[in-house]
């Protein structure tokens, strides 16, 4: 048998036969919308700093002329018009960007980012470049494409400002690994699509570090059980971590678990695990912290982020041999100490010092035990064998500790 | 919060059929639902100005979500190290080509992957199909190309067949 087109169709439609129901979608959206707001409302304003930096390196070298500079016309070249140059330093990552100021038609255009990392360690992460430009983007096909070959690169799809006039749309490096105090340099290359007219003008470039992909930004399950002594939903002007600890077992707590026993011949058939706690999040309140400075705070204890926790479960890797497999998710608390400038929700008075510790959690932990082994000592796998069969080797493991 | 009456509608109307496009995307069903929220959630912002005909942008920008994906960091425990050998059943004897192709499927990048979907599962053109990934006409071609060739000598694939043959 050969792969013809008509296999691939038939396969395609096949695989997607059966569609699972969530009656709970359109709620589920609502919610990522106001958390997806909470993080611009904090990520949009680091960025537009940025953008006014970038802006204000241009603009002001121009304020002591005596005549204004003229804007020379549009060309075909790759980089046309005067260049935007600005730079900013996040989390001691610094960035020197430039690029055109504005861009005409469908003319393709360069981004050249040097990136240098001022901290004492390694850093690994990735830049956006986002164009700040005015107007919604008026259709899907408006979006801007990467044409450097030299660079791998993803399209970024960054975020419409809250005024809804303006919008960031950009681009983003391939990975960057940079050993302490070690520069380089990337070239981001945009064209826009062919079915548009014509590219407003480029108001300013907005470099953002990247440290873990915008989309895992998302704090889809963040939440902070409690807050001591102030309300939990307080706003923090300023947010400094000074310490995060990550609970292992006892307190790790198992979230979502599959079951299978597979036999090498066919496709597992995971079915969900009985017994398993309806909940592992006590109570979840809205998280209107700085997030991105909470983020960054942790990742200063060589942590990625927190949040995630739901019934997620890992990507199930079809076993390639006949056993019984147990996949499980779970959550790691975290107790993160802090203190800040912060004012509770809806106060009108100044913000004011604030500290204490909030008790949130991280979700990534998981995996696939194979029933017929003997799990970890203090490992979440151990807990997730309480799903294995009875009498299987990794069940009486559970039993013992 | 606004309010869109006809994003209900929608979600509950045009659901399944984004769903199936998100899970040969995705290639699971767990990430199909998640990438299917995150596009559905960045189109409500904008529902207000989607008028009378969403599907188009919501589509797209399902795509180019996929697209721009990392996907989550998982970090993954690994409980049971390096699994031993099992002498009583050849793994890949028996599984089936179809199940090959799929698995085969998920080696794809990103980009091919979206145009096998776009030009096969969805019946779309070329040229429709490069202006929702905002490519030419000619790079689906090579993309689709590129993914076919790919599948034809996927290593798993090939040896499957071969066996096949053999027996």
């Amino acid at each position: 048998m050969t792969i013809s087109e008509q296999d691939l169709r038939e396969l395609l439609r096949e695989r997607s036969d059966v569609v699972p129901s969530s009656p709970d979608r359109v709620d589920a959206v609502k919610q990522r919308v106001r958390r997806q707001r909470r993080i611009e409302a904090a990520a949009v304003g680091a960025g537009l700093m940025a953008a006014l930096v970038a802006v204000a390196a241009v603009v002001a070298p121009r304020l002591g002329d005596a005549s204004p500079t003229p804007v020379p016309p549009a060309t075909q070249s790759a980089t046309p018009g005067p260049q935007v140059t600005g730079s900013a330093t996040y989390d001691g990552i610094r960035m020197d960007t430039s690029g055109p100021a504005t861009v005409h038609g469908t003319t393709p255009f360069t981004v050249t980012v040097t990136v240098t990392n001022t901290t004492p360690q390694e850093w690994r992460g990735a830049v956006d470049v986002g164009v700040h430009r005015p107007g919604p983007r008026p259709n899907a096909a408006d979006n801007l494409f990467i044409t450097s070959p030299a660079a791998p690169t993803d399209h970024v799809d960054i975020a419409q400002l809250p005024d809804g006039l303006t919008e960031l749309d950009g681009v983003r490096s391939g990975d960057l690994v940079l050993a302490a105090g070690q520069t380089t340099t990337v070239t981001l290359g945009m064209q826009r699509a062919t079915t548009t007219v014509a590219h407003p003008d480029i108001h300013g470039w907005v470099p953002w570090i990247n440290g873990t992909p915008i989309d895992s930004l998302d704090p889809s399950g963040f939440s902070i059980v409690t807050v001591d002594p102030r309300d939990p939903e307080a706003t923090c002007a300023s947010f400094d971590v000074s310490s995060a600890t990550e609970k292992r077992l006892p307190d790790q707590l198992l979230g979502a678990a599959t079951a299978t026993t597979a036999a090498a011949t066919a496709t597992p058939d995971w079915t969900e695990v009985p017994g398993l706690p309806a909940s592992f999040a006590p109570s979840v309140f809205g998280a209107d912290v700085d997030l991105v400075t909470l983020i960054d705070g942790l990742g200063t204890f060589g942590m990625e982020g927190v949040g995630g926790a739901s019934s997620n479960k890992p990507d199930l890797t079809a076993p390639s041999y006949a056993a019984t497999f147990v996949t499980y998710a779970g959550i790691s608390p975290v107790d993160i100490t802090f203190t800040g400038t912060c004012v509770d929700v809806d106060s009108t008075v100044a913000p004011l010092p604030m500290s204490g510790v909030l008790h949130t959690y991280r979700s990534d932990v998981g995996g696939i035990l194979d029933c017929a082994l003997v799990p970890p000592a203090r490992s979440l796998a151990l807990v997730a064998a309480a799903y294995c069969p009875a009498g299987s080797r990794a069940r009486k493991a559970f039993q013992a500790s | 919060m606004a309010e869109w009456p006809e994003f209900s509608d929608f979600v509950a109307v045009r659901s399944p059929a984004l769903l199936r496009t998100a899970y040969l995307l995705t290639g699971n069903w767990a990430s199909a639902e998640d990438l299917l929220q995150t596009a559905l959630a960045k189109c409500w912002r904008r529902w207000g100005r989607l008028a009378d005909n969403p599907e188009p942008y919501v589509h797209a920008t399902l795509v180019n979500t996929f697209l721009s994906w990392r996907g989550r960091k998982w970090n993954d425990e690994v409980p049971t190290g390096e699994l031993p050998e099992r002498l009583d059943a050849d793994p890949t004897a028996a599984v089936d080509e179809r199940e090959a192709v799929w698995q085969a499927l998920s080696r794809l990048p990103r980009r091919q992957r979206a145009v096998v979907v776009l030009r096969y599962f969805e019946d779309l053109s070329e040229a429709e199909t490069a202006r929702l990934l905002g490519i030419s006409t000619g790079t689906v071609k090579s993309q689709s190309s590129k993914a076919l060739a790919t599948l034809r000598v996927d290593d798993d694939l090939r040896s499957d067949r071969a066996r096949n043959e053999v027996g």
